[in-house]
Parts: structure tokens; sequence; C-alpha cells
């Protein structure tokens, strides 16, 4: 468990929960007005049997002249506000299977904060937001994620915003994504503005969300991190760039500019993209291309829509080169790796998917959802990068990190990914029960890598508000290095447990790495039982 | 040499594959179209220019409905007498001649997740069937929204900055509410009348409409309608799933009356299977106010989110 460099953070969390106790007495408390409440008990007779008349005449000049009171509800600044969790218990860990010195076998008492997030609004057009988690034992943090931001606005279209977070989980306590060291990072710092509500800026430091695909999004060429399969949805980090938008009704005309990298000119790029909105499609066509020609100029296409009852959305690129270092064994001296590139010929990249979705009054529902993808600038046979060497050699041929990283990442030609869901309701009151059986998985054709997800969760009272018991097992198959198993064979079946509206929360889970021959090499447990005291709504 | 070789079939491979993938891709255009093909929006210039051009009503919806006759005497309704009614009032909750704005107040009570409260505002321009909502509280939500013009639809994640498409049939805020509540009701479309009766829900009376779905697209299978015959509006709703279970009451409490529109102001939401269950809508302003073009669009739901 490498928690040692986050000693110094322990202040950092005392902080936190100063300012957690502080913030409780600061906090506002909700002030729903009582004009707005759903009646205690329904009763006809009083809904519609009052003195006076239910309809209300309103002056048509009166109601397109400004906006008519209904409800006097106005909010009054500043306004500070604290929501999310937190609460005490046991966090633990124990290896029964292949421990070594360094393996962990230990009980703390911990803390958990989750979704804590302090909101302060000094005024309508400012707003200040942190919000964090934590997990901590006595002596050490185990994982923090911190995030905040600033929205200055002047008005509804010209603002200041930045944004910037904290993580560090070298565990993935937190995140699908494992963060070694405490990292920094500004996520985004940006001016809007706007001439005559018809041309649209955004310049600076921005997330820019190209494509309509899921798991796969080829088009995506501005995004400066790659996708967590585990997480496909979740924020991206975005370039530095000048964005202009003209809307023409639902048709967009978009040109970005993205300015020097390295400090050379020749290190700009420029990207554009129209979508259309033509017969329930939304069509974009876009281009991009970079002056120094390190990211190849590319033409891509994307389609989102419907064919009968299926979503259907795509996503074609076209890239004259391929922005990618690829690695062979020397011919001249077998047994070590040669770098390479290819500049001169056309790559495509295509990926297409198809969502169905049903759901009936009776509380059946169903939903599936697959994509495959083709990678043109994958390897036909991605397995070469499962040897260490050849990796370092990728690794070695830039000091771009963000390079190396997608040098190493879709390696493939060939990938499909799927999830399906079917969900039923049982019961009704307290004892309305839904239960939800649904798997994804990721499959690598190229290296043979994949990885699957199982869950069964069963939901006890409202949304699962008395108890919500979920059981899943992400596995991962494929040799060492290879994409969706990095690691190797490994199964981490999963057991969460929350009862009282999370206010109980049981968490079980039981890492297993396996061998090659699927033999059991290490199995690790850990553990974590909260009682998440404190919520705030 | 051999891995020259190797490399060149790799990208003849490339190619061949990728002349395939642009031939599939193809097919997939050419059955796109023709899925989505059809005759164009009606009106009686066989265009879609008309007030009610985007959302491709029946011919002549309004007309008939504009000149038609109720009988005086609300026992002496017809089953075509209802569907008119409910027509009449789905057309009379839409602005046709002027764009619509609003601030929503929902507050849901459960039994196991305690009091939610969130605020939105809505904008409408009705006759261009374009729909845009903002959440506005919670503060850790503001800016989410939704943007639906025809059968377009767009979420706004301000988080991941990207627009997904969803739809109308998806539960509004894991509540009782599905986002269909926020749109023009187009019941007298959707359902045909299975049964009349006539009742009076405190000072009102009303006639008590039972109908069953005519396609498989709408949330609930059979409904029982509440109207007030005098105003033609509507003041509760029960709905039902196909093994006739009550699965929601609406409550229509409270309205305003701009013009020939009316607007449910007050909405209230009885769970059907967790009695203690319930939200309401509460409009707490309004207006018909014109408002920019620009409001429907994409980029504007990207500028108002965080």
């Amino acid at each position: 468990m490498r928690t040692r460099n986050m000693r110094g953070l322990g202040p950092v969390a005392a902080i936190a929960l100063f300012a957690l106790g502080v913030g409780n007495l600061w906090a506002q408390t909700s002030t729903t007005s009582t004009s707005t409440m759903p009646p205690a008990v329904i009763d006809e007779n009083s809904l519609f049997g009052g003195p006076n008349d239910i309809v209300t005449v309103i002056d048509e000049n009166t109601a397109s002249a400004g906006t008519v009171q209904l409800v006097k509800d106005t909010k009054t600044y500043p306004v500070f506000l604290i929501s999310g969790t937190a609460g005490a218990g046991l966090y633990g860990n124990y290896t029964p299977v292949g421990a070594t010195f360094s393996s962990g076998q230990e009980l703390y008492g911990a803390v958990n904060l989750s979704g804590l997030e302090f909101d302060y609004l000094p005024t309508k057009n400012l707003h200040f937001s942190v919000s964090s988690d934590l997990l901590a034992v006595p002596n050490d943090i185990l994982a923090a994620s911190v995030t905040a931001y600033a929205d200055l606005r002047q008005s509804d279209l010209v603002r200041l915003y930045a944004a910037g977070s904290f993580n560090y989980d070298p565990s993935s306590y937190l995140s699908t994504k494992a963060y070694d060291s405490g990292t920094f990072s500004l996520d985004e710092l940006f001016v809007d503005t706007q001439i005559n509500e018809k041309v649209f800026f955004r310049l600076g430091k921005q997330r820019i969300s190209w494509g309509v695909g899921y798991w796969y999004k080829p088009s995506d060429v501005l995004s400066l991190s790659a996708i967590d399969p585990d997480d496909p949805t979740a924020a991206r980090e975005g370039p530095f760039a000048f964005k202009i938008d003209m809307p023409m009704k639902l048709n967009h005309l978009m040109v970005y500019m993205v300015p020097p990298v390295s400090g050379l000119a020749d290190s700009s790029s420029m990207a554009a993209k129209y979508d259309l909105v033509v017969n329930g499609w939304e069509l974009s066509f876009a281009g991009y291309g970079r002056a120094d020609l390190e990211a190849r100029p590319r033409a891509i296409f994307t389609f989102t829509g419907a064919i009968g009852a299926f979503d259907v959305y795509g996503e074609n690129v076209l890239l004259y080169g391929s922005d990618r270092t690829y690695v062979r064994e020397s011919s001249t001296t077998p047994g070590t790796y040669e770098t390479y590139s290819v500049e001169d010929a056309p790559f495509f990249q295509s990926t297409l998917g198809l969502k169905y979705s049903v759901s009936k009054s009776s509380g059946f529902s169903f939903s599936a959802h697959l994509q495959g993808y083709y990678n043109g600038t994958g390897y036909a046979d991605a397995t070469i990068l499962q040897i260490p060497d050849a990796r370092t050699a990728v690794k070695n041929s830039t000091t771009n990190t963000a390079k190396q990283t997608n040098d190493l990442t879709q390696t493939g030609q060939w990938y499909l990914a799927g999830s399906t869901s079917v969900s039923g309701r049982f019961g009704e009151g307290r004892n309305l029960t839904q239960v939800t059986g649904s798997v994804y998985a990721l499959a690598n054709f190229s290296d043979g890598s994949m990885r699957f997800n199982p869950q069964f969760e069963v939901a006890i009272g409202d949304q699962g508000g008395r108890a919500t018991l979920t059981l899943s097992d992400l596995t991962a198959i494929g040799a060492e290095n290879s994409e969706y198993a990095p690691k190797g064979n490994k199964t981490t079946p999963a057991l969460t447990l929350g009862m009282l509206n999370d206010a109980f929360a049981l968490q079980v889970s039981a890492p297993i790495l396996l061998d090659t021959d699927f033999s059991v090499k290490k199995v690790q447990t850990a553990f974590s039982v909260f009682w998440n005291a404190i919520q705030f709504d | 040499m051999a891995d020259i070789r190797n490399v060149k079939a790799r990208f003849l491979n490339a190619r061949l594959t990728s002349k395939l993938s642009i031939v599939l891709f193809g097919l997939v255009l050419v059955f796109s179209a023709k899925a989505q093909g059809g005759p164009p929006p009606g009106g009686d210039h066989g265009g879609g220019g008309g007030p009610m051009g985007g959302i491709g009503l029946p011919l002549g919806f309004l007309q008939q409905d504009k000149d038609y006759k109720f009988p005086d005497d609300i026992t002496k309704y017809t089953a075509n007498d209802f569907l008119m009614l409910v027509r009449r009032t789905d057309i009379r909750s839409s602005f046709y001649n002027s764009d619509m704005s609003a601030t929503i107040s929902m507050v849901s009570v459960s039994p196991d997740r305690g009091t939610f409260a969130n605020k939105e505002q809505i904008f409408r321009r009705d006759k261009d069937d374009a729909f845009l909502m903002l959440m506005v509280e919670p503060e850790s939500r503001k800016g989410q929204g939704m943007l639906r013009v025809d059968n377009n639809m767009w979420r706004y994640d301000p988080t991941s900055r990207k627009f997904t498409h969803t739809t109308l049939k998806d539960t509004y805020e894991n509540s009782t509410v599905t986002n269909n509540d926020f749109r023009r009701w187009q019941r007298s479309i959707d359902y045909s009348v299975e049964k009349l009766s006539t009742g009076t829900l405190g000072n009102y009376k009303v006639i008590i409409g039972e109908l069953k779905a005519n396609n498989d697209e709408v949330p609930f299978p059979y409904l029982k309608m509440y109207i007030e015959a005098d105003r033609k509006i509507v003041l509760k709703v029960e709905e039902y799933s196909l093994s006739m279970k009550l699965l929601r009451t609406a409550y229509y409490t409270q309205y305003v009356q701009i013009g020939d529109s009316f607007v449910p102001t007050v909405q209230i939401f009885q769970d059907g299977l967790i009695p203690e269950k319930r939200s309401q809508v509460t409009y707490t302003d309004i207006s018909t106010k014109p408002l920019p073009d620009y409001y429907f669009t994409k980029e504007y739901l990207e500028r108002v989110s965080q």
C-alpha cells in the first residue's frame, strides 16, 4: 500500500474535517416554500373544493411584457451550501494467498467523505465550488480527490470559468484510474464571449468532446487523454484552444484554433466541424490539420439518429499518415526493437454503434448497446506490445508523455464492446423491489484481451432507499501488458451493501490474480464498513 | 524484407478493410434514409410551414377541432366528443402565437429517500415544437439541461462537455414524472376512448373518460382522465399498467389562462406503488415574452451551463 508520500496531506484532511464541522453551522438549511411542497395527504375535496377558482387569468399584454410571479420564491444572496456525505468506520485488507513482505494485512479505523461539496455564491453571477472525496486512516490518506471551479459571469453569455483538480488514488479506491502520486491539474480555464448573439467564442483551456461513440471515439481528435474503458463518460482533458461557434438554428459551424504547444509556430493546429440536423439525424462533417504534421491531417464524418426502434451512431475518420509510433523487432539485431512511423499512406477508422431499450409500465425494462470499431492505425497483431522491451522502445521514442500514452492505447485494429441490462420490479409500498442484471464487456481482437463486468443488483424500497445489494465481478482476461488485461488475468468479485438510504455502507472485494492457465496466483481482500452519519442534501 | 512485406500486407489489409467499411457505411446511410423517409409534415398546402408543422399532427387536426360543436349536456358526450375534448385540452395547453418561459419548482417526497427539491427554467416555442430546459437548483447540478426540437433531443453534461441524445420516455429525475409531462400533450392521438361517465371533483363537474393506448410509445397503456367540460381543462389523470395496476395519479390543481392557452401551474403526482411517495411541480413564474432564437440552440445550452 503506497501511502507514505501522502502523509503531508494529513493537515489538509484535518482542515477539510474542520471545515466540515464549521460548514455544518453555516450551511444554509433547505428553505423549500410550503406552497411548492406536495400535500401530506391527498384530499380531492381540498384540492378542488376551495373558495377560489383554480384558474387565474393573466392579461396577455402583461405576460408578454415581462415575467409574472406566481409564487413568492426569491433567492437571497450570499448563499452557502453543503451537500454530500461523511462517515466513519473500518477499512482493512488481507492477502490470504500469495502474500509477500509488502502485502498489506491491516485493519484501520477510517473516515470517508463522499461527494462532499461546498458551494458559495456571493451574488447571482458568481459561483465558487469545491467538492471532495476522501478515504483516510489514522496516519495516512489512502485516496483523495478534490475538484474546484469558479464560474464568474458578466451575463449568460460572457464569463470567466476556471476548474482544477487534485487526485491521489494509487489503488483505485475512489476511481477507475490509478493516480500513483498526488496529481494537480488545471482542467479548464477559459473566457466565454460573443458578438451580437450570433458568433460565440470560447478562449482558453477547455474540454472538447467530439464524436458520438461511447467506448470508442476516433473523431475525438482534440481531447488529450484516452477514454477510461470502465468509465467511458468521465471528463477528459482538453487543449488550450480558441473556439468560434456559429449556430444556425440547430445546425452549427465550429472552428477550433489550437495555438502552438511547443513554442514553435508550426506546432499549431486547426479543426472545424459542421453539424447538420436533417430529418431526425445529426450529421457532422469535420476536418483537422496541424502545421508540423506531428498529428496527421484527417477528414471526419459522424452521424447519429434512429432506424426503427434502434438508436444508431457512427464515426468515420480518414487520415493521411498515422500519428502512431510503431514498433517492430529489429531485422539486423534480433531480440531488440526499433520504432518507425508511416506518414505517406491513407488510414481509415470507423465505428458503428446500436442501442435499443424498452421499458414497460409493469416495471420490466431491457436495454442493449453494441459498438464495433475498426482502427486502421492500430496493429493487426498488437501482441508485440506485450513485450516489455518493445513497449520501452515506444516510450523512448518521445519525451511527450501524452504521445507515449496514445502510442500504447487502442493499439489494435478490431474492437467490440457492448452492454446489456434487464430489470424487473416486484411488490409495492415499502417492499417495492427492483432486481437488475447487467453486464458490459470490451474486447480487443488484435491482442486477444478482454474485460467484462457482470453485475446483479437488488434494490428494496424507493430507489433502493431501504437496502441495495450489488454483486459484481470485474474480470480481465489476456496476457500481461495487453490492452484490457494489463496485469494479466484478474478477476475481482465484489459485494456492496447500502442500507437506510446508504447511511450504512459495506464494501467487500477480493481481487484474484490468475496465472496464464487460470490457476490462482494471488488473492487479496479489501473491505470497508462505514456509518455515513452526516448526509447533506 | 519479411518485415517490410508484413508491413505492406498490413497496409493492404487496412485499405481493403477501409473499402469494405465504406461500403458498409454507405448501406447504413441508405437504410437510414429509407427508414426516416416519409411524407412531409401535414398542412393544407402539403408543406410543413403551418403552425403545427413541427410535430406532424394528422391532416386537419386544428381545423377540425376549431369548428367542433360539443354537446351542452356533459351526460350526452360520445366517445368521439370526448376525444375531441382531449384534443382541445392538448391544443389549449400550447402557445402557438408566442414563446413561453417559466421557472418550475419540483419537490419530491419519498419515504425512503426523503425530500428533494429541484428548480428549472423552461423555454418553449411551440410553433417550432422547440423546448429547452435548464437546471437551476440544486447548485451541484446547475447547468445540466435538455434541448428538444421536433424529434431531436439532446441532454448536456457540463462536466464532460458532452451532448447526448435521449428519449422522451425517460423518467425525469428518478421521480414519477416523465419527460413527456413537459411536452405538449398528444393524448388525443395516442389513445382511444373506451368508456365515459360523469362525476364531480370538489367544486367541479367533470367528464371521466377511460382511454386505451393505440401504440406502445406512451408510458402508460391505460388512462382515466377527469376533464372539466366548461373550460375544457384536465383536473386529474390516473395512469395504469397493462394489468390495470394504478401506477400514478396526477392532479392539476391550479391553472393560469393567458389568451386562449391554459397552463397547469400546480401539478401533484401521487405514486401508485408507494403511497407515501408524491411530488409537486409548481410554476413559480411565467412569461410569454419573445425569446431570442439562440435560446433553442445547443450553443446556448452549453453557454449557460457550469
